[in-house]
């Protein structure tokens, strides 16, 4: 099977209609129409017979037109981490999310580990990348029909600023307010578009020992997470930005990561059991603001973070992580 | 399709147990052109397809040609290039505009951007409507004053003083990878701080990335391209930038 194992005609054997009949059959059915791997030379496939190793491409990016600064609404997008005097708690997009007074500075367990929202592009856009369909990364059936194992990611995001107020709402400057205040950025991914999943690396051994987060143990390492800190006179200067003078912070983050079978597998549920989804078809961006801990006290204030620019590309490959040779 | 159907079925008609075949009914079998070739050995000229091999076939890398599937390239320098702003006389980074940011759009920010050597590169695509992925990477330190250092203490061309980098693709300022940073030197912040000359934590770095979803066959490029403000009348400069270890890279997909 897969060669062709023709048998010659022997010296003296009569060409009958049934020795034709078999070498016919020799040729073709048994020959050409199954041909195995050792039929081809290497190097015999090109473009013209081989599909594209991308069987998917999509990026998202904000904000959509070049305009002057002020006109950009993607600037007027507020991702906030604020406080309520009446619960003494934390509000909005609280990274430290369990924090409840300046000697702790804690975040409840997942799925409820700090408060995240999509990137926007103040026009009630988020920067999401939608896949034709939902993949089922890793099933076996799946992969073998559409040789499609990992979903690579890419990221950039520039924050503009970070702003400071007291429990008042008025800005902070002039002393260091941020007490390495800054942001974090993660890639969520999602079946529904509903309900958004981190992609965790596993469990970790880290406990609570402050006792104030609340949900199931354990913890979990967010491994698309990135941060960046306001820093030095970028924190000082914060309410010069109504005064024309800016001194904003403008610092870039990069992510760049393979989604594939395992990352789904360290999705968690509500009650932070590993294996919440099996199939992806939504990935986003999301951020949550990091209230710093040094300095003056932050828990009680309110930091706001501001971006200017961000892209996302998802790129669907056909490469199996299976060894070939195996 | 192209799995053999034989115009003379093997085994019955003329080619049946016991019948007499002619040279044209065995010619046939060996050579019967047809528009998909199913009919005779021919096949093999050009028709095979996906119905000829065995269920368990898998293709290897080595059987498929180099820069079918994708094609890349990289550049970059690991030595400190240097701009200075008697190379972009007369522009701004202050707009006429009286707004809290008070700084002209990219593309007119743009206008005055030179190409960074290491950060820069051309290559051919060979299939029309093919996906590619830029990524370049850099970090740069600049000594655009933000605050003078003498009494009485000023902000300088209300903080204007920084530079700006735009990706190119084919000379065409990518304005979603437009980046202006801040001045790189804080001197004398209106708190009354202090620190003479650049300030390392304001130096940036930038790992950017762009997706090209379908690029026409032919010859492309990708650059990116720095600006410095130079008007030294409004005291809106950046007397020089130092552009550090660079590269940039494709990557082509059909």
């Amino acid at each position: 099977m897969g060669e062709i194992n023709f048998t010659p005609f022997e010296e003296e054997e009569a060409y009958t209609a049934t020795g034709l009949s078999n070498r016919f059959i020799q040729l073709g059915q048994q020959g050409i129409d199954d041909l195995t791997k050792t039929a081809f030379q290497d190097g015999c496939l090109n473009e013209n017979h081989t599909p594209s190793f991308l069987s998917f491409c999509g990026t998202s990016e904000f904000p959509a037109a070049d305009t002057v600064a002020s006109q950009i609404a993607m600037l007027g997008v507020a991702y906030t981490s604020g406080w309520s005097t009446v619960s003494s708690t934390q509000t909005g997009l609280s990274y430290w999310n369990a924090t409840t007074g300046a000697g702790s500075v804690v975040m409840n367990y997942p799925p409820n580990d700090g408060v995240w929202g999509p990137i926007q592009d103040g026009a009630a856009n988020n920067l999401m990348v939608t896949l034709p369909a939902s993949v089922p990364l890793g099933d076996p059936q799946f992969n073998d029909r559409f040789g499609l194992d990992a979903l690579l990611v890419m990221l950039n995001v520039q924050f503009e600023r970070f702003e400071f107020y007291d429990s008042d709402g008025d800005p902070i400057d002039g002393n260091s307010p941020a007490g390495a205040s800054g942001a974090a950025v993660c890639i969520q991914v999602s079946n529904d578009n509903v309900n958004w999943y981190h992609l965790y690396l596993g469990d970790s051994a880290w406990v609570d020992t402050t006792g104030l987060a609340s949900g199931s143990a354990p913890y979990r390492y967010r491994v698309t997470e990135r941060r960046v800190e306001c820093f030095g006179q970028e924190a000082k200067t914060t309410s010069l930005v109504v005064s024309s003078q800016n001194f904003p912070s403008r610092r870039d983050v990069s992510i760049r990561t393979i989604i594939n079978a395992s990352s789904l597998a360290n999705t968690i549920t509500a009650q932070n059991v590993k294996g919440a989804i099996s199939s992806v078809r939504y990935i986003r961006a999301v951020v949550s603001i990091i209230k710093g801990k040094g300095g003056d006290p932050m828990h009680d204030k309110t930091v706001t973070a501001r971006i200017r620019k961000a892209n996302l590309s998802v790129l669907a490959l056909r490469a199996n992580e299976v060894d070939p040779d195996a | 399709m192209p799995n053999i159907t034989y115009k003379n079925t093997p085994g019955s008609g003329t080619l049946a147990a016991g019948a007499s075949p002619t040279g044209v009914d065995v010619s046939e079998n060996w050579y019967y052109p047809t528009a998909t070739g199913e009919q005779s050995l021919e096949v093999i000229n050009g028709h095979l397809d996906a119905a000829n091999l065995d269920s368990s076939l898998k293709f290897e890398n080595k059987h498929i040609q180099k820069g079918t599937i994708s094609r890349t390239k990289m550049v970059g320098c690991t030595a400190n290039i240097d701009y200075f702003a008697q190379m972009f006389g007369g522009s701004t980074t202050q707009a006429s505009v009286d707004d809290i940011y008070d700084e002209p759009s990219d593309q007119i920010l743009s206008r005055e951007a030179v190409a960074i050597p290491g950060l820069g590169i051309r290559f051919y695509v060979p299939f029309s409507g093919a996906k590619c992925i830029l990524q370049w990477s850099f970090n740069h330190q600049n000594d655009g004053v933000y605050a003078s250092q003498f009494l009485p203490r000023v902000v300088m061309a209300n903080g204007k003083n920084f530079p700006a980098f735009f990706l190119f693709v084919d000379g065409v300022m990518d304005h979603i990878n437009a980046r202006r940073y801040i001045p790189g030197a804080g001197v004398l912040d209106p708190a009354g701080s202090t620190g003479l000359g650049v300030d390392f934590s304001y130096g940036r770095a930038w790992s950017g990335h762009k997706l090209i979803t379908s690029m026409t066959k032919g010859w492309h490029s990708a650059d990116i391209r720095v600006m410095l403000p130079a008007r030294g009348e409004d005291n809106n400069k950046v007397t020089q930038c130092r552009v550090r270890t660079r590269g940039m890279r494709y990557i082509l997909f059909r």
